[in-house]
């Protein structure tokens, strides 16, 4: 994230999201969502953390607590595209396994960890509801299923290749 | 397809959502025409009739549940819990994507019957899709008078505000569920009330599972009489099951309790797939019970599988093959518990640490008798002292491994 | 008042209505265990451990937040309930590091004397323990994750008591552990340094930094001349440390145990409260006189200055400029005694003991140096004296009364109401409306300002004019009173706050479980020794009088506005 050019501008980005849900304390978690997806990388900053806890009159560490606690909300940077890999039990039995190899070669990153040019970042991720096509993986908001090893690879490599369009 | 039902699913992938016509032709909105015939008492004897159990997993009487909201003066908050998190569980994913209208009729008709203007639909963050699906319902619908102030020309007015998870299976839990919308981390509270009393706010609040308000709809409908014919003594209708794994038709499926699992794997699921043989299931979630082959042919029901000391959950019906290791299986269920644990009571959070240590050790083949006593004796101390449901349920799929599959390792 | 009839343990007992399983359990003479239960908190129910078998509803409950109804049939002692209420003890120790040999709470520790309780002497599960660097950073507090329990009791006295939020439950399932968030520690944040949080832990996950052995190396010293000074709550709290009766008269024996371990001189915090008194007092008739910033506010609890100086700077003009009675009697005793004595300053070591944390940040600050030296060296807690006795052995319930020394070593009972919540008011206006009104007090105690409600507001009448006061104690109520103040609501003339509920004597240096009743105890012993005190107003003080004749001039003077006055400055985060 360049700091220089968007630090003027964050904070009134955040004061219009604050404001979309009342200025309310309850709207905490989407406010916390919302200011995550300001960020090409996905999370949120303490800097940005302390002025919503100034603005809404919550401690900072309900604040921290409140990102840290939810798995779609993260403190720390990720990749571009955020690869999620479901293993839970109806991916277990249809073997994610071989998907998440697959992904591990292709990536040359484990899970936890993002590619060295930040285009990706790989992790598990519990069950979210696909198993109907399972196996499956997330790719930001986008599900892909009914996968095997040639197709995920296909996948990724358009999101590389930039062929396909996704945020 | 098989034994399956098309009556609480007869709109899946039948219908244009985008739009309410499609489904006021297809019978919508005759629920709560219906509904709006009678007396808010009149509307739980029929729920109550229907001897309909909460969907989500917990199976409550519904009836009961309204009952006690009914008998609250205050206005009540009418929640609906979309947080479909059971491993397994993607049926409410179809509700809210293929018939919201239904999920809507069905708030509605619990607005008028227990008396509440506010409405809450907590979705799982990663629903995104059926989520702006569901908005747009919310908004045809206001647009076309059923939700709003004056419903239908009467006094009911009704509205629904949309609230996002942000990924924590604990919120499926009441109390957790309330506890995020009240803003923040969703980790359950102590009910010194029931929620129907002290739930939202502080105040009485109604919180049911997305398909018990289906069915809720489909009870005052023309489809009413057709949905009661089905089913069991105790189990009255039909459930919307999910079931996936070593199938070959993995999908969502309407059917009629009393039909056996058997039935549901082989006819409607097609079988196993590559012409393996069946391993073992597990039903109603990560928080359900193995059931060994030799469980196939009992009804699936609430009192057939009670007698078992089994709960049908959430409707997942999940199917594995021999080439699954049961020993394995259970490492990823305990994973799963200890990553979604909200680790605020001692049972559930160092439980889940030590059956997710003992699955590994019997994985590794490096399990001794002692051990499996061990897994015992947690899973009494999480059964009988945790803080919510889920610490409770966690146990049941190692517990269940050990009864029918003690020489786990295959 | 409605009843509920039930039976525990097959005892029948009536108790009042909405009284819980363990509150009734209690009564009918079981104990049945807890953790993260603490009287003056919120129910959590968290650690589980209080499970019960309610028969009649055939299953298990939280005994801590269950609630009685007629014809329960309770039992607490089945072979079930304890084996249940073991295997949560159990499963606590899986993930408790053993180290009760180093642990600074093994005598007083709740998870060991559960153990002991439950003989537990092994267990079969997998020990697996955290490791979260230890925060020892602010050289007040020391937090150590590893041995949390999870109890929250920190975070509701951090969040609620307190109202300052440092601390919170953060992540979830085996990751939860309580931080102030990004990865701060204690010197990062706006931390008062309260030390509540270490008064309500139930083990030694939170605990004051230990300073005995800076103590011992001094009194080793011989080129140093260590004087030591005590607070008006450690003589009622110390004895407690050594198993006796809650809110025990030890002063005598105190003093007895300081000159036994090898003070130089063994001093008397109340002496430099009857000084600050005598500053204070002036101060406050010279606002009052001159129109100076009023409501006033005392400014000798060093958590509370924490909290203003970070959350309501804006309002600093309203503190009074006297420093504390720990900090006056640092800089007297390094210019005036040390004249007196004729000893050099520099070979002069000056140790208190409080019932405070607070007091640890308060000595190292920079500015509290006003005599040319560090005016006050080393301030230890009630519970590190405790250490130091026990260190040497002294057999202290067994211990002689002895005498404070001079001169710096005699006080009055206004001096030694400090240690209450109302004390310092009850001090001031003692002083105040004598040299007001020129005449003598009829009736010495001012009930308007004591008890332990959070905020007490009098009217007081000084012959005549009607002076409105508040007192509050607490910080969530210091809160509530800034916010008046803010607001253009507070029309009092002179407010006493003090960061902890109960005043010192509920210090967060006071011997830890505590809860308000242990604290009223300790405060009923306070007003007791302030009755039997033969002076009782500061301005009667002989040795304080013979400061000023002979030292410092007047109140207010040059000399005291160097040595007993100070500044304060905006507290930010680093």
């Amino acid at each position: 994230m360049s700091k220089n050019l968007l630090d003027a501008n964050q904070y009134e980005e955040i004061d219009k999201i604050l404001e979309k849900h009342d200025m309310s304390k309850h709207n905490l978690v989407g406010i916390l969502s919302d200011v995550q997806a300001m960020s090409p990388e996905h999370y949120i900053t303490k800097e940005q953390a302390e002025y919503i806890s100034d603005k809404l009159g919550i401690f900072l560490s309900n604040v921290y607590d409140t990102i840290t606690f939810y798995a779609a909300l993260s403190d720390k940077p990720k990749g571009k595209y955020v690869i999620q890999i479901c293993n839970s039990t109806c991916c277990k039995v249809m073997k994610y396994e071989k998907i998440k190899h697959a992904i591990e070669k292709e990536l040359k990153v484990g899970i936890g960890e993002i590619t060295p040019d930040g285009m990706f970042s790989f992790e598990y991720s519990s069950c979210f509801g696909a198993c109907d096509i399972s196996p499956a993986i997330r790719i930001g908001e986008k599900v892909y299923g009914n996968l095997d090893e040639t197709k995920v690879i296909d996948i990724i490599k358009n999101y590389r290749g930039g062929t396909w369009e996704n945020l | 397809m098989g034994k399956s039902l098309s009556i609480l699913t007869k709109n899946f992938k039948n219908i244009n959502v985008d739009t309410i016509d499609d489904y006021l032709s297809a019978g919508g909105y005759d629920g709560l025409k219906k509904v709006l015939s009678l007396t808010p008492a009149e509307v739980i004897e029929v729920v109550k009739a229907s001897g309909l159990r909460g969907r989500g997993g917990a199976a409550f009487p519904t009836g009961k549940k309204w009952e006690q909201a009914a008998r609250v003066k205050e206005d009540s908050y009418i929640l609906c819990n979309a947080d479909e998190g059971e491993p397994g569980t993607f049926k409410d994913r179809y509700f809210l994507e293929y018939d919201p209208y239904r999920i809507i009729e069905g708030m509605t008709i619990a607005a008028y019957a227990v008396g509440g203007r506010e409405g809450y639909i907590y979705i799982r963050e990663e629903y995104g899709r059926q989520k702006e699906i569901f908005l747009k319902a919310i908004e045809a619908g206001k647009a076309a008078g059923f939700l709003g102030d004056n419903i239908l020309g009467t006094d009911l007015s009704f509205d629904i505000k949309v609230v996002s998870g942000a990924g924590a299976f604990i919120c499926g839990e009441t109390t957790a569920l309330i506890q995020s919308i009240e803003g923040g981390s969703g980790r359950p509270r102590i009910k010194f009330q029931r929620t129907a009393v002290s739930g939202l706010f502080n105040r009485p609040t109604l919180a049911n599972n997305v398909e018990s308000y289906c069915v809720v709809t489909t009870l005052f409908n023309n489809d009413a009489e057709e949905y009661l014919s089905h089913g069991t003594e105790k189990s009255k209708g039909t459930k919307v099951i999910s079931l996936c794994g070593n199938v070959e038709n993995p999908g969502v499926y309407e059917v009629p309790f009393g039909i056996t699992l058997r039935e549901i794997i082989y006819d409607i699921g097609g079988g196993i797939k590559d012409g393996r043989d069946f391993k073992f299931a597990q039903i109603g979630g990560a928080s359900g019970p193995l059931i060994p082959k030799s469980m196939l042919d009992i009804p699936y029901s609430y009192e057939d599988f009670g007698k078992e000391g089994y709960s049908l959950g959430s409707g997942a019906v999940l199917v594995a093959d021999d080439t699954n290791s049961v020993a394995d299986f259970m490492v990823t269920v305990q994973e799963f518990f200890v990553h979604e644990s909200c680790g605020k009571c001692t049972p559930c959070r160092e439980g889940n640490r030590q059956l997710l240590k003992l699955a590994h050790k019997i994985a590794d083949k490096k399990a001794t008798v002692e051990d499996f006593l061990t897994v015992k004796r947690i899973a009494n101390v999480m059964d009988k002292c945790s803080f919510c449901g889920l610490g409770t349920a966690a146990p049941t799929a190692m517990v269940t491994a050990i009864q029918h599959f003690y020489d786990m390792y295959n | 008042m409605k009843t509920c009839t039930l039976t525990i343990n097959n005892k029948k007992i009536t108790v009042e209505a909405g009284t819980t399983l363990l509150e009734a359990a209690k009564s009918a003479g079981y104990f049945i265990p807890t953790l993260c239960n603490h009287p003056d908190q919120e129910i959590k129910a968290n650690c589980r451990i209080c499970v019960v078998e309610d028969k009649s509803a055939g299953k298990f409950v939280a005994s801590c937040s269950t609630k009685v109804y007629d014809g329960a049939e309770i039992h607490t002692n089945t072979k079930e309930v304890r084996e249940l209420q073991r295997g949560i003890l159990e499963l606590i120790l899986a993930n408790h590091p053993n180290d009760c040999l180093n642990c600074i709470r093994n005598e007083s520790c709740e998870l060991r004397k559960l153990c002991e309780r439950f003989h537990v002497r092994n267990y079969n599960l997998n020990h697996e323990t955290d490791i979260y660097p230890i925060d020892n950073t602010s050289g007040v507090l020391v937090r150590d994750r590893n041995k949390c329990i999870k109890c929250m009791r920190c975070v509701e006295a951090c969040q609620e008591t307190q109202m300052v939020g440092i601390l919170s439950p953060s992540y979830r399932s085996v990751n939860t552990n309580i931080s102030a968030g990004f990865g701060e520690n204690y010197d990062e944040t706006l931390c008062t340094f309260c030390g509540q949080c270490s008064a309500v832990c139930p083990v030694g996950a939170i605990y004051e930094y230990d300073e005995t052995e800076k103590v011992w190396e001094a009194l080793h010293d011989p080129k140093k001349h260590v004087i030591v000074q005590t607070a008006p709550a450690v003589r009622v709290g110390l004895g407690e440390e050594f198993g006796m009766p809650r809110g025990s008269k030890v002063t005598g024996k105190m003093v007895s145990a300081l000159k036994m371990l090898g003070f130089d001189k063994v001093f008397d915090t109340d002496f430099a409260a009857d000084l600050t008194i005598m500053e204070e007092g002036y101060e406050l008739l010279s606002r009052i006189k001159n129109g100076g910033t009023l409501p006033m506010i005392t400014s000798c609890s060093p958590g509370w200055i924490n909290y203003i100086e970070g959350f309501y700077p804006e309002l600093l003009d309203h503190l009074s400029t006297c420093k504390s009675p720990q900090q006056m009697f640092g800089a007297v005793a390094k210019t005036y005694y040390a004249k007196k004595a004729g000893i050099d300053p520099a070979d002069i070591f000056t140790v208190s003991v409080m019932p405070c944390t607070a007091k640890k940040f308060e000595c190292k600050r920079p500015e509290m140096n006003s005599s040319g030296y560090r005016d006050v060296d080393v301030a230890l807690t009630t519970r590190e004296l405790a250490r130091l006795i026990k260190n040497a052995g002294i057999d202290f319930t067994n211990l002689e009364d002895e005498d404070f020394d001079s001169i710096m070593g005699s006080s009055t009972g206004a001096a030694v109401i400090f240690g209450a919540t109302g004390g310092v008011m009850e001090a001031a206006l003692r002083t105040v409306y004598e040299v007001v009104t020129g005449k003598t007090l009829e009736k010495i105690e001012f009930d308007e300002v004591r008890g332990l409600e959070g905020i007490k507001e009098a009217t007081i009448d000084l012959d005549g004019t009607p002076v409105k006061v508040a007192v509050a104690h607490g910080l969530a109520n210091a809160n509530k009173v800034m916010e008046m103040i803010k607001n253009g609501e507070a029309d009092y003339t002179f407010i006493e706050i003090m960061s902890c509920t109960g005043g010192c004597a509920g210090g967060g240096g006071q011997p830890v479980g505590a809860n308000k009743s242990i604290k009223a105890r300790r405060i009923d012993t306070i007003y007791n020794i302030d009755k039997e005190m033969p002076i009782r107003k500061s301005h009667d003080n002989p040795e304080v009088q013979q400061l000023y004749e002979e030292f410092l001039g007047e109140p207010n003077g040059h000399l005291s506005h160097k040595l007993l006055h100070t500044h304060y400055h905006q507290r930010r985060k680093k």
